[in-house]
C-alpha cells in the first residue's frame, strides 16, 4: 500500500510546481493544481477500498526519529474514510472555484493546495504539535482565501477570522505546551496508553485548552459571529471548503482526542454541541441571505456531529462502525449537501432567499436543491436519516430523553426554514433567469450522485427481507427521469407501476393490513385513472404519486420499526411534492411539512422509546415494548397530527384542497387513511399492554368527537368547493378516530367501515368537483350554479356520494352511523353520541350547500357552453358508485370481512341473521331498507309519470318571482354566505383560535430568534470577547 | 308476501287519511283562533284532487321532477319503518328492518330530496328556505337526539317496538311519566320539526311564499300535499311510540296523535315567529340542557 506520506507530498510538491507551470501558461498551472487534488482524492479512495478489503492500518514515522519524538502519521479505516470524503469535496469545490481562481495569480492556487495539505495533515497526524502546525497551515491559507473577493466585507471577514483563529491557535499551543510539561509527550498513542499522565489541575487545564481551541475552530454557538461573517462574505466555493473539508478535519481531530476526556468533559462538550445545533437553527429562521443562512445551518450540523460522537463515547461505545454510522453519516450528509447548496448559491448569485424563484424554471437545479433540502432535513433515504435514527435510538436507550427532545425540536426548526426556502424556489415564478454554468452544475450533480450512492450504502440497515422499501425512492427517481414524457403516458406508466405493487403486495397481507392495503392501494389506483383526463406534460406529479403509492405498500408490508418509519417519512415527502406542485401559495406546502414532520418526530420518539433494550435496527414492530405507556402515547399523538385532529388541523384544508384536481381526491380519500392505518396497526400491537388505557380511550374519543364537530362546522362556512370537501374530510376523520377510540369490536368495525365508505364517497365527490372545476376554472361555489344542466353525469355521481356521506338510508353512509351510535351507546358514551349526532346533522348543511351552489340554482351566462367533465374523471367515480350501490344493497359484504379482520376485542360481537345485523341494543337490515326505499320511490314515480303527460319545459328565468322577471343569474343564485344565520347564532364556535394560537407560537419563536441575532454585532472585538467568555464558561462547566 | 303487501297498503292508506284529516282539523282550529271561519275539514283532500287534476305541469329539470317523489318516498319510508300498533301484525310495517336510528335518518331522505328538487327550480326563495330549514333542523336535532339516547339508556334498546313494549301496563309506565325530562326535550324538538310558529321561518308565508315548494304546482304540489299527511302522521306515531305508550288500537292511536299534535298547534297559535338564528340559539339552550339532564339522570 502507498505510504500516507505521499498524500502530503503530492500537495506540497504541487505547491512548488504550480508557480513554475504557471510561468509556462495559465492552463498548465491549473492542470497541475487539479492533478494534485485529483491524485489526493484518488489516493484516499484507493486507501479506503484496500482498508475495507482487510489491509492493515499503517503507521508511518518520519523526521528521522522513532516515537515518542517522531512525527507520526496514522492511516486506518477511519482516516481513509475522512480523507476520501474531504478530498473529493475539495476537488469538486475547486472545480466550482475554477472561474474565480483563473482570474487570480498563481498564489491563490498554492494557497488552496496548502489548505488541502493542512486538512490532510490534521486527519493523519497523531501528534499534538504536528496538529498545531497543520491547523496553522489550514487557518492561514483560509484567511487569505476568504479575502479573495477583495471587497470590504471580505477583508473584514477575513480579519475577524484571523482574530478568532489566532485565539484558538494560541490556546491550542499553550495547551500543547502544558501537555508536554505534565505528560512528557505529545503523542496521542502514548497519552492514550497512559491517560494518568495528564493528571492534576495542570493536566486538566492542558487538555481543556486543547479541546476549547478545537471547539472554537468548530464555531460553537454563540461564539461564532466571526464565522458567520466569513460565510456571508467569502466566495461560496471557498466557504464550502471551510465548512465541509476544513470542519471535517477539525472534527476528526476532536474524535481522536475523545478517549482522553473525562465523563464531565464529554457531557459538557455534548451539551455545547446540542446548544449549537438548536440555537443556530433557531437564529437561522430570521435569515434572508443564503450564504449566512447556510452558515447557520452548517454550524448547527457541526454541533450535531460533535454531539453525535461525544455522546457515543459517553455511552462507552468503542466500535468504529457505530461512529461511522452516526457521526460519519451525519458528517457525510452535511458534507455533500452543504457543498451542493453553497455551489448552488454561487449559481443563483447574490439574491436573498425570497428571490430564489429563478430556480422554478430550471428543473435540474430545482431537483438538486430539493434533494439537498430533503437530505439536510434528515429525511429518508439520505444518510442523515439513518444516522439520526441510530443516534436517537442510542440516546433513548441510555435515557437521554431531554437531549433527544432538543434534537427533534432543533430538527423541526431546521425543516421549517429549509422547506420555506424550497417553497420560495419552487412556487414563486420569477422572470429573470440565470445563465448556464456547467463548471458549477457538474460538481453539484456529482455531489448529488455521491449522496445518493451513500444513501444506498447506508440503507443497509433496512431489513434485507423488505426490498419493497428500497423501491420507494427508486420509483421516485425513475419517474423523475421519465418527466419529459407526455402526461398521459406517465399516467399509464404510474398505473402500471402502482398496479404491480398492489398485485405483489396484497396477496401477502391479511387481517387489518389487507383491509387497509385494499383501501390505500386500490383507492389510489382507481383515482389515478383521472390523470388521463388532463393533457400536457404534467411535470412534478408522478414522481410524488408513485412514491406515495409505494410508501403505502411499504407501510403495510414492513415488519420492522425502522422500515415503518422509513416508509412513513417517504410518504410524507411524496405527498409534500404533490402539494408543492399543485398549490398556488407557498404557505400550504410549508404548513403541511411542518405539521407532518412534527407528527413524524412524535412517532419517531415513540418508536425508539419502545424499542426493546439492546435491539438492532431490524427490531420488529412486534418486539416493541409499550408497557411504559409514554412511547405508545407519543406514537398515537403523531398519527393524530397526521390525521389533522382539531388543534393541529391548520395544514389540513389547504393540503386536501389545493393540489391538482386529480390529485386532491387521492390525498383526501386515500392518504388520509394512512394515518388511520397507522393508528390501527399500533393500537392492535399495544392492545392490552398499555397502562391507563381507559383514560386514553376517553381522551381519544373526545378528540375524535370534537374533530368531527369542528371539521363539520367549519365546512359549512366555506365558499371554496374543494376547501369545503377538505373540512368535510376532517369531520369524517373525527368519526373514524371516535369509533376507533372505543377499543371494542363494534367500534373498530364502525371505524373501518366509515373509513372505507369515506374513501368511496369522498373520492367521488372530489373527482366530481374536480371535473367541474377543471371546466370552470374557479373553485368559488357562488360563481358556479346550474351545472346539473351541463354536467348531469357528474351531478349524478356527486348526488350518490353526497347521500352516502350524509348517512341517509339506504346508502352505505347509514351503516357507518348506525354502527357508530351502536358502539357509542353500548360503551356508555352518551354525550359523545349526542355530539356525533349533532355533527352529522350539521353535515347536512354543507352537503346541501355544495350540491346546490354547484349543481342546482341558476346557470351562469358564461358557463352555458361548458361540456360534461372528462370521461377519465367519470370512470373512477362510476367504479366507486358501483361499489357503494353493492355495499348498500348487501351491507354484509362489507361489514363481515371488516369485523373478521378486526377480530375479537372488548364488547359484544355483531350477530348476523340473514341480512339483518344486530347487537344487544339494536338491529338493521340494509337489504330490506334498500328494497323498501326502492318500492316507495317507484310507486309515486310511476304515478307521476302516468299523471303528468304534458310536461312543459320552461326557460331559465321563468319562475314565480314576486311579479318581477329576473334577468341575471348572479342576482338570482342564492349561494354566497349561505348560512349567514348560522354565523350569527354560533359564529363564536368557529373563531380562528387555533390559527391564532399557532401563529402566536410562531411569532414567539421568531422573536426569540430575532433577539438572539443581536449577539452578532459584526464587531471583531465583540467577537473576540465572546470567544474568551465562551471559553471561560466552558471551563467553569467542565471543571 | 302478498298479505304483507296488502297490510302495507292498508297501513299507508290509514295514515294518509288520518294525517290529512288532522291537517284539516288544525287549519280549522287555527282559523278560529285567528277569528276566521276557515276551510272545511276535508279541504286537504279537495286540494289534492284539484292539484292532480291539472292538465299541465311545469318542470325545471329532472331533479325538480324527482323532488316530490323523493319527498313522498321519504314520508312513506319513514312511516313504514315505524310500528303503528303495538302487538298488531297487520300494522307492524317494516319495523323489523331497523331501529330508532334508522327512522331518525330516514326522516332526512325526503327532506334532502325535496331540497334538491326545489334547488333545481332555481328560485332563490327555495334555497333561502332550505338554508333556514337545515339550520333549524341541525339545532332541534340536538335535544331530540339526547332524548332518544336517554330512552336507549332507560330501556336498554334501540328498537321502537321494544320501547313500546316496555311502556305497557299502566299509564304510569309511559315514558312521559318514567322519563319526563326526555319527553319535554323531545316535545320541544317536535315543535321545530312540525314547523309551526314560532319555528315557521322556513316556510314564512308573508316573506318567502311557502319556502321550498314555491315553484311546485299541479301533480307535483298534489304529491307534496299528500306527503304532508303521511309524514305528519309518521312523526306523530313515532312520538306516540317513544313517549306516550304507543297504541294497541286505531282509535287509541287517533286520540293520542291528535293530542300530541295539539301541543304544536297551541304553541303555534300563541307565539310569534323566531328568526333562524334565534331558533338555533333557542334549541341549543334550555331544551339541550333538559336533554343532557335526561341522559345524566338515567346514566347515574
Amino acid at each position: 500500500m502507498v505510504s500516507p506520506v505521499y498524500l502530503l507530498v503530492v500537495t506540497i510538491a504541487a505547491v512548488f510546481l504550480v508557480p513554475l507551470a504557471d510561468r509556462i501558461g495559465r492552463s498548465y498551472g491549473m492542470s497541475v493544481f487539479y492533478a494534485a487534488i485529483a491524485a489526493a482524492a484518488g489516493l484516499g479512495l484507493f486507501w479506503f477500498l484496500s482498508l475495507r478489503g482487510g489491509a492493515p492500518a499503517q503507521n508511518v514515522f518520519i523526521a528521522g526519529f522513532t516515537g515518542p519524538y517522531a512525527i507520526q502519521l496514522q492511516l486506518g479505516i477511519a482516516e481513509s474514510f475522512v480523507i476520501v470524503l474531504v478530498n473529493t469535496v475539495f476537488l469538486l469545490a475547486s472545480i466550482v472555484l475554477g472561474g474565480a481562481l483563473i482570474k487570480e495569480k498563481a498564489y491563490a492556487l498554492t494557497l488552496m493546495l496548502l489548505m488541502l495539505t493542512g486538512i490532510n495533515g490534521l486527519v493523519l497526524s497523531r501528534d499534538l504539535f504536528n496538529m498545531f502546525v497543520f491547523m496553522e497551515l489550514l487557518s492561514i491559507s483560509t484567511y487569505a482565501l476568504v479575502a479573495m473577493p477583495r471587497n470590504g466585507q471580505a477583508f473584514s471577514a477575513g480579519f475577524k477570522y484571523m482574530i478568532a483563529g489566532g485565539l484558538a491557535s494560541t490556546f491550542f499551543l499553550i495547551g500543547t505546551a502544558f501537555v508536554y510539561r505534565t505528560a512528557g509527550t505529545l503523542h496521542l498513542d502514548y497519552l492514550l496508553r497512559s491517560p494518568e499522565l495528564l493528571h492534576g489541575g495542570v493536566g486538566f487545564a492542558a487538555l481543556f485548552l486543547v479541546i476549547a481551541a478545537l471547539l472554537i475552530e468548530l464555531k460553537p454557538f454563540p461564539a461564532n459571529g466571526w464565522a458567520l461573517d466569513v460565510y456571508q462574505a467569502g466566495h461560496p466555493g471557498v466557504v464550502s471548503i471551510i465548512t465541509t473539508a476544513g470542519t471535517g478535519a477539525v472534527l476528526f481531530v476532536l474524535y481522536k482526542l475523545l478517549p482522553l476526556m473525562s465523563v464531565r468533559m464529554l457531557q459538557v462538550l455534548g451539551g455545547a454541541g446540542i446548544v449549537t445545533f438548536v440555537f443556530s437553527n433557531l437564529v437561522a429562521i430570521k435569515q434572508e441571505n443564503p450564504g449566512r443562512l447556510l452558515g447557520y445551518s452548517s454550524i448547527s450540523q457541526t454541533g450535531l456531529v460533535i454531539a453525535g460522537m461525544v455522546f457515543l463515547r459517553l455511552f462507552g461505545i468503542r466500535e468504529i462502525a457505530v461512529y461511522a454510522a452516526v457521526a460519519g453519516g451525519l458528517f457525510l450528509n452535511h458534507l455533500f449537501v452543504k457543498g451542493l447548496m453553497f455551489w448552488l448559491s454561487e449559481r443563483v448569485g447574490p439574491r436573498p432567499i425570497r428571490e430564489w424563484g429563478v430556480l422554478a424554471g430550471k428543473p435540474l437545479l430545482l431537483f438538486l436543491f430539493g434533494l439537498a433540502v430533503v437530505a439536510l432535513s434528515g429525511l429518508p433515504p439520505f444518510p442523515g436519516f439513518w444516522a439520526k435514527w441510530e443516534f436517537l435510538k442510542l440516546l433513548a436507550a441510555n435515557g437521554y430523553y431531554p437531549v433527544l427532545g432538543f434534537i427533534l425540536a432543533g430538527s423541526l426548526i431546521e425543516v421549517f426554514y429549509l422547506f420555506r426556502w424550497l417553497g420560495y424556489a419552487a412556487v414563486k415564478e420569477d422572470h429573470d433567469t440565470i445563465s448556464p454554468a456547467p463548471a458549477v452544475t457538474l460538481p453539484m450533480v456529482a455531489a448529488a450522485i455521491l449522496l445518493l450512492a451513500a444513501s444506498v450504502f447506508f440503507s443497509g440497515s433496512l431489513s434485507v427481507r423488505e426490498p419493497l422499501l428500497r423501491l420507494i425512492p427508486a420509483a421516485g427517481i425513475l419517474f423523475y427521469l421519465l418527466e419529459p414524457l407526455p402526461g398521459r403516458v406517465k399516467t399509464v406508466l404510474a398505473l402500471a407501476a402502482s398496479g404491480s405493487a398492489a398485485v405483489i403486495v396484497l396477496p401477502g397481507l391479511s387481517g387489518l393490513h389487507l383491509v387497509f392495503g385494499i383501501m390505500l392501494l386500490g383507492g389510489s389506483l382507481v383515482q389515478m385513472i383521472a390523470g388521463l383526463g388532463s393533457g400536457g406534460r404534467r411535470r412534478g406529479i408522478y414522481p410524488g404519486m408513485v412514491m406515495m403509492v409505494y410508501s403505502f405498500a411499504g407501510l403495510l408490508v414492513t415488519e420492522t420499526a425502522l422500515g415503518f418509519f422509513f416508509a412513513w417519512e417517504m410518504m410524507t415527502l411524496a405527498s409534500y411534492l404533490l402539494i408543492l406542485r399543485g398549490s398556488r401559495s407557498a404557505r400550504t406546502p410549508l404548513l403541511y411539512m411542518i405539521f407532518s414532520t412534527g407528527g413524524a418526530f412524535l412517532i419517531l420518539a415513540g418508536l425508539i422509546t419502545a424499542l426493546p433494550a439492546g435491539s438492532l435496527s431490524s427490531a420488529g414492530l412486534g418486539d416493541l415494548v409499550f408497557s411504559g405507556g409514554t412511547a405508545f402515547y407519543l406514537i398515537i399523538a403523531g398519527f393524530l397530527v397526521k390525521a389533522g385532529v382539531v388543534g393541529v388541523h391548520l395544514w389540513l384544508p389547504g393540503f386536501y384542497s389545493e393540489a391538482d384536481h386529480d390529485v386532491s381526491p387521492i390525498l383526501s380519500s386515500a392518504l388520509s387513511k394512512a394515518a388511520v392505518a397507522g393508528l390501527f396497526i399500533f393500537m392492535s400491537l399495544a392492545n392490552g399492554t398499555v397502562p391507563g388505557s381507559d383514560m386514553f380511550s376517553v381522551i381519544l374519543g373526545w378528540i375524535g368527537g370534537l374533530t368531527a364537530f369542528f371539521g363539520t362546522l367549519m365546512a359549512i362556512y366555506q365558499e371554496d368547493a374543494k376547501r369545503l370537501l377538505a373540512f368535510s374530510s376532517m369531520g369524517q376523520m373525527g368519526y373514524i378516530i371516535l369509533a376507533a377510540s372505543l377499543m371494542s369490536t363494534i367500534g373498530w368495525t364502525a371505524a373501518i367501515y366509515i373509513a372505507v365508505t369515506h374513501l368511496l364517497f369522498k373520492g367521488i365527490m372530489f373527482l366530481s368537483v374536480g371535473g367541474v372545476v377543471s371546466r370552470l376554472n374557479t373553485t368559488n361555489m357562488y360563481e358556479m350554479g346550474g351545472m346539473i344542466k351541463r354536467m348531469p353525469l357528474s351531478f349524478m355521481t356527486f348526488l350518490i356520494g353526497l347521500i352516502a356521506l350524509s348517512g341517509v338510508p339506504p346508502l352505505t353512509g347509514f351503516g357507518g352511523k348506525w354502527l357508530l351510535y351502536s358502539a357509542l351507546v353500548g360503551k356508555g358514551w352518551y354525550m359523545l353520541t349526542a355530539l356525533a349526532l349533532f355533527s352529522s346533522a350539521v353535515a347536512f348543511l354543507y352537503c346541501y350547500r355544495i350540491i346546490h351552489s354547484v349543481f342546482l340554482g341558476q346557470l351562469k351566462t358564461g358557463f352555458r357552453a361548458v361540456k360534461e367533465a372528462s370521461v377519465w374523471y367519470l370512470i373512477p367515480q362510476f367504479i366507486f358508485v358501483m361499489l357503494i350501490m353493492i355495499f348498500s344493497m348487501v351491507p354484509r359484504l362489507l361489514i363481515e370481512p371488516i369485523s373478521a379482520a378486526v377480530g375479537k376485542l372488548a364488547g359484544p360481537d355483531l350477530l348476523w341473521q340473514g341480512n339483518t345485523v344486530s347487537h344487544a341494543l339494536g338491529y338493521w337490515n340494509g337489504t330490506t331498507v334498500m328494497m323498501v326505499t326502492m318500492g316507495v320511490f317507484m310507486v309515486p314515480l310511476v304515478w307521476l309519470l302516468s299523471r303528468v303527460r304534458s310536461i312543459q319545459k320552461v326557460k331559465q328565468f321563468n319562475i314565480v318571482y314576486a311579479a318581477e322577471r329576473p334577468d341575471r343569474p348572479e342576482t338570482t343564485h342564492y349561494a354566497h354566505n349561505f348560512f349567514a344565520h348560522y354565523t350569527k347564532a354560533l359564529g363564536f364556535l368557529s373563531l380562528p383560535l387555533v390559527r391564532r394560537f399557532w401563529e402566536g407560537a410562531g411569532e414567539w419563536i421568531s422573536s426569540i430568534a430575532a433577539a438572539l441575532r443581536h449577539l452578532y454585532s459584526g464587531n471583531g472585538q465583540t467577537y473576540a470577547l465572546q470567544v474568551m467568555l465562551y471559553i471561560t464558561v466552558l471551563y467553569l462547566f467542565m471543571r | 308476501m302478498i298479505v304483507k303487501a296488502l297490510y302495507i297498503v292498508l297501513s299507508v292508506a290509514l295514515v294518509t287519511v288520518w294525517g290529512l284529516t288532522l291537517t284539516g282539523i288544525v287549519r280549522k282550529i287555527v282559523a278560529r283562533v285567528h277569528g276566521r271561519i276557515g276551510p272545511p275539514v276535508w279541504q286537504p283532500f279537495v286540494d289534492i284532487i284539484k292539484n292532480n287534476a291539472k292538465r299541465t305541469g311545469i318542470s325545471h329539470g329532472v331533479m325538480f321532477y324527482l323532488g316530490p317523489v323523493f319527498r313522498i318516498a321519504g314520508g312513506m319510508g319513514t312511516f313504514l319503518f315505524i310500528p303503528v300498533l303495538f302487538g298488531s301484525d297487520m300494522f307492524s310495517n317494516f319495523s323489523f328492518a331497523g331501529d330508532v336510528f334508522l327512522v331518525m335518518y330516514f326522516i332526512f331522505f325526503g327532506q334532502l330530496g325535496m331540497a334538491l328538487g326545489s334547488g333545481e327550480g332555481g328560485h332563490p326563495y327555495s334555497a333561502i328556505a332550505v338554508a333556514r330549514g337545515l339550520a333549524q333542523m341541525s339545532a332541534f336535532e340536538v335535544p331530540f337526539a339526547l332524548s332518544v339516547i336517554s330512552l336507549a339508556v332507560q330501556y336498554d334498546t334501540f328498537s321502537v317496538s321494544s320501547i313500546v313494549a316496555a311502556q305497557q301496563g299502566s299509564i304510569f309506565s309511559w315514558t312521559m311519566f318514567t322519563n319526563p325530562l326526555a319527553t319535554i326535550a323531545a316535545i320541544i324538538a317536535m315543535l321545530g320539526m312540525n314547523m309551526h310558529s314560532p319555528f315557521d321561518v322556513v316556510i314564512a308565508p308573508q316573506e318567502i311564499p311557502i319556502g321550498p315548494p314555491t315553484e311546485y304546482q299541479g301533480s307535483f304540489l298534489g304529491m307534496l300535499h299528500t306527503n304532508r299527511g303521511i309524514f305528519n302522521g309518521a312523526k306523530l306515531i313515532l312520538f306516540m311510540n317513544l313517549y306516550f305508550g304507543g297504541a294497541t288500537t286505531i282509535p287509541e292511536m287517533i286520540v293520542k296523535t291528535f293530542c300530541i299534535y295539539m301541543i304544536s298547534v297551541f304553541v303555534g297559535v300563541s307565539f310569534p315567529r323566531f328568526r333562524t338564528d334565534q331558533s338555533i340559539r333557542f334549541f341549543l339552550g334550555i331544551p339541550t340542557l333538559i336533554g343532557v339532564a335526561a341522559v345524566i339522570l338515567y346514566w347515574l
